[in-house]
């Protein structure tokens, strides 16, 4: 798994996000969080909603969805609104399936 | 906090799947036994519940380890076995037909998970259906395959299942409250593979709600801390939805409420009642599930409370007759064991070996603790080798189906006998005879045996029989292939022989007729059907025999039958072996392929193209020098200095010349590709009591390096 947050509104996900794979996702997670909140503290936000790009997850299941519904409202908590997108049609059927709809696409987000 | 490595966690899984697919095979073969055992009649209520329980063993394995197909297909069986056993459906004789080939299907997801292998998704949808046919009160009757297609229907993320029961035409509608441990994921349930089992069931709707941490640095990834509210629109009963949880959550985890039309009013009910819509109850309490009691007459009492009859894995220890414990162990576990022992001889030779020079009065107690070492390391060492041993009943339980089934194919009536089942084998050779047996009946079947007229006008009853028969002799086994058929034709094997330029001769006895059979490309039969006729099985009978240092012997007595007889060492990790020497080198000879030993005369020794051969009772053996083979520096090259050995590989007769015997030994085979590489000639090596290493001779590939030998010179 990668995490790259170079876009200061992007966080692309890619990988495995499934039990195997949770662990080193929520590695990179905990970094960002970290950085997102310092960068409140110092007043430097940003205002456009924070783009989770889901477009390489291999892997997805209820234990992934649960880490990304729990990243997603831990910023959303934080003030910072974070939409996931370009899932794809396997990923998105997923979860809906495993009723995540709520968790992970509540939120402001286009 | 367990935080599992990835890699464990992949290694762990397969460990754990390949326990799977060995108990599903089990269930699969226990399940063709009876199914075969029944003949075309119906089952009493025991075998109906032995056959229930191998599908719903299977079916819960496969929920356990996430393989959903495998659900799929058990699912559907296992819900017509158990109407049947409801007596709710009665039992037809074509239903045998259609439950084998469930199994056959089962059988070959198995594989596609196991081996890669690919899986027919048509004859998997094919089955399903014809099996929800029965269900629903048809007829086992096979309809063109695509009127059991799939009938899921996608409707953006809403999924339909069209197949989903519906003998009871009433929908039921249940909320489901399920709060899984937060091992949940650590275990390794895949809950996507559960929900896809409730919609199986009929509509699903399900919500997540998860218990969001405040704290994103203290929160385990891997800790499960979602829990579910799910509606379910079905016809099936509470106990079917509950079955499916029954290896995931305890009772105090799920809370199934059945609130069609209202018809649970408690007053939680009440609170769903009419505008219990799935999944529209977000901002409803999320705490824990209500105590089973707050629900009387909606929730039942557990898992064990429908598990009466004590199908699940988990009640294994539960039920009668489990009471002989076993436990699975890795083959590799096994041969690692068998290896350890046999350095364990090795040391005890090599302490006999010192301990021989030594004074006996002098240093009797240690002599007599060596004595007892020696008998202690046999008896380890038999123990040992014993766990390799399975019975051959395996391997002869899988022809009842296949003579049930060609019979009806070559409109034959064949009665299959099976003798000496417990007749134990090395589970290595277990494997590697199945082919061989199986061509061999399928010949009894095709050519052996004739058909009722022909048997009726020869003066025989109507129905066949081929009877399998193993036994122990001494250090080898022996397995007879037996029928009472018209037996083998000796002018017509040599006619064919000569129409394919085979050597043979009218004057050839009976025994080298009959092998004949084996050669290459030889088939006596007229026409070439997709049981046997081409010619490619017997020869590969006898080369896979061969590979297992096994001999294949035939007698026939025409109009009465033939017998095919297969003799195979009883293991093939360790060998009875004659030690020679040649040169500073030793060599171990197998004992069974050795006829005799002797020190040739002068006028018993001519020379034919520059090559030695030795007359034995008028007999001219060729001689095979060891030193020339194997390119050893030696001093006795002379025959008639040394001494020669007699071997016999399937009638082929040699002598092999060596410069001394030395002494008989149980010697443990080790692997030469395996430590080494091949070293042509030689089927492996062993370890001697003076530690030095011995190869072990292949007498039949001595015989054909020596022919190359002469073709190159």
């Amino acid at each position: 798994m990668t995490m790259d947050w170079n876009d200061v509104n992007r966080i692309t996900l890619t990988g495995d996000l499934s039990m195997v794979g949770v662990k080193e996702q929520y590695r990179h997670m905990e970094r960002y969080a970290v950085s997102q909140a310092e960068a409140v503290a110092a007043g430097r936000e940003q205002n456009a909603p924070l783009e989770i790009d889901l477009d390489g997850v291999r892997e997805l299941d209820a234990c992934g969805c649960q880490l990304l519904a729990v990243f997603l409202n831990n910023l959303r908590q934080r003030g910072t609104t974070a939409c996931a997108f370009k899932l794809n049609d396997a990923h998105r059927i997923k979860i809906h399936n495993l009723g995540f709809d709520d968790e992970i696409f509540n939120g402001r987000c286009p | 906090m367990n935080h599992q490595d990835p890699t464990v966690l992949e290694i762990n899984t397969a460990r754990f799947n390949r326990m799977f697919f060995e108990e599903c095979s089990e269930h699969l073969a226990e399940m063709e036994r009876i199914l075969v055992s029944l003949d075309d009649g119906e089952p009493d209520d025991e075998q109906l519940d032995a056959i229930f329980r191998a599908a719903h063993s299977i079916k819960g394995g496969a929920g356990m380890f996430g393989f959903q197909d495998m659900i799929l297909v058990t699912h559907v069986l296992e819900s017509l076995l158990d109407k049947m056993r409801n007596n709710e459906i009665t039992f037809s004789p074509s239903m045998i037909d259609l439950f084998l080939e469930a199994g056959d299907v089962i059988s070959m997801q198995l594989s596609g998970h196991r081996d890669g292998s690919e899986v027919n998704q048509e004859a998997v949808d094919l089955i399903r259906g014809k099996l929800q046919l029965v269900i629903e009160g048809g007829t086992a009757a096979v309809k063109s395959e695509s009127a059991f297609l799939p009938a899921y229907v996608h409707q953006g993320n809403i999924v339909t299942d069209c197949n989903a029961p519906s003998a009871d035409t009433t929908v039921h509608r249940y909320e489901l409250t399920f709060a899984p441990d937060p091992d949940t994921f650590k275990r390794g349930v895949r809950l996507d593979n559960l929900l896809a089992d409730l919609e199986e069931l009929g509509m699903l709707t399900a919500h997540a709600q998860v218990s969001v941490p405040g704290d994103f640095s203290t929160f385990d990834p891997e800790g499960c801390i979602t829990s579910w509210r799910l509606c379910l629109e079905t016809s099936v009963g509470e106990a079917d939805i509950r079955e499916i949880f029954e290896f995931v959550a305890d009772e105090d985890q799920l809370q199934v409420l059945d609130v069609t039309d209202g018809a649970s009013a408690t007053g939680e009910n009440a609170e769903y009642g009419e505008t219990a819509q799935c999944g529209l109850r977000i901002e409803e309490d999320s705490s824990a599930p209500a105590a089973s009691a707050d629900h009387p007459g909606t929730v039942t009492a557990g898992r064990r409370a429908y598990d009466k009859n004590g199908t699940t894995p988990a009640a294994y220890g539960r039920r009668a007759g489990d009471a002989e414990s076993s436990i699975r162990v890795g083959v590799t576990k096994v041969d690692q064991l068998i290896n350890q022992v046999g350095e364990l001889v090795i040391t005890q030779l090599m302490l006999s070996q010192t301990a021989a020079k030594l004074d006996p009065v002098l240093y009797e107690n240690l002599h007599r603790s060596l004595l007892q070492l020696e008998r202690n390391t046999r008896d380890l060492q038999q123990s040992v080798m014993s766990m390799r041993l399975v019975p051959i009943g395996i391997v002869f339980s899988r022809f009842p189906r296949l003579v049930r089934e060609l019979a009806a194919k070559l409109g034959k009536q064949v009665e299959l006998k099976t003798i000496g089942d417990m007749t134990e084998l090395d589970k290595g050779l277990i494997e590697k005879i199945t082919d061989p047996l199986t061509h061999l009946v399928r010949n009894c079947m095709d050519h052996g045996l004739e058909t009722p007229d022909a048997r009726i006008a020869a003066g025989k009853r109507p129905g066949g029989t081929i009877t399998l028969r193993a036994s122990q002799l001494g250090s080898r086994i022996v397995i007879d292939v037996i029928d009472d058929g018209a037996g083998l034709n000796r002018d017509k094997i040599l006619k064919k022989a000569a129409e394919r330029g085979i050597q043979a001769s009218d004057s050839m006895i009976d025994e080298d007729v009959w092998h004949l059979i084996f050669s290459p490309g030889f088939s006596t039969a007229d026409a070439i059907t997709d049981i046997s006729g081409r010619g490619v099985g017997m020869d590969v009978v006898l080369r896979n025999v061969q590979s297992m240092n096994g001999r294949v012997d035939i007698s026939s007595d025409p109009g009465k039958g033939t017998r095919i007889t297969i003799s195979l060492p009883l293991t093939l990790a360790i060998l009875d072996g004659l030690s020679v020497a040649v040169g500073k080198e030793k060599f171990i000879i197998p004992l069974n392929s050795i006829i005799e030993s002797l020190q040739p005369t002068v006028e018993n020794l001519k020379t034919v193209n520059g090559k030695h051969v030795v007359n034995i009772r008028g007999d001219y053996l060729p001689i095979i020098p060891l030193y020339e083979l194997f390119n050893i520096d030696s001093l006795l090259k002379e025959p008639e200095k040394g001494v020669l050995i007699l071997i016999d590989v399937d009638g082929e007769k040699a002598a092999v010349l060596v410069d001394a015997l030395l002494d008989e030994h149980q010697v443990v085979i080790k692997s030469m590709e395996t430590n080494y590489r091949k070293v042509d000639g030689t089927a492996g090596a062993t370890i001697l009591g003076d530690g030095r290493v011995a190869l072990i001779l292949d007498v039949n590939s001595l015989l054909q390096m020596r022919k190359q030998n002469m073709a190159n010179s």
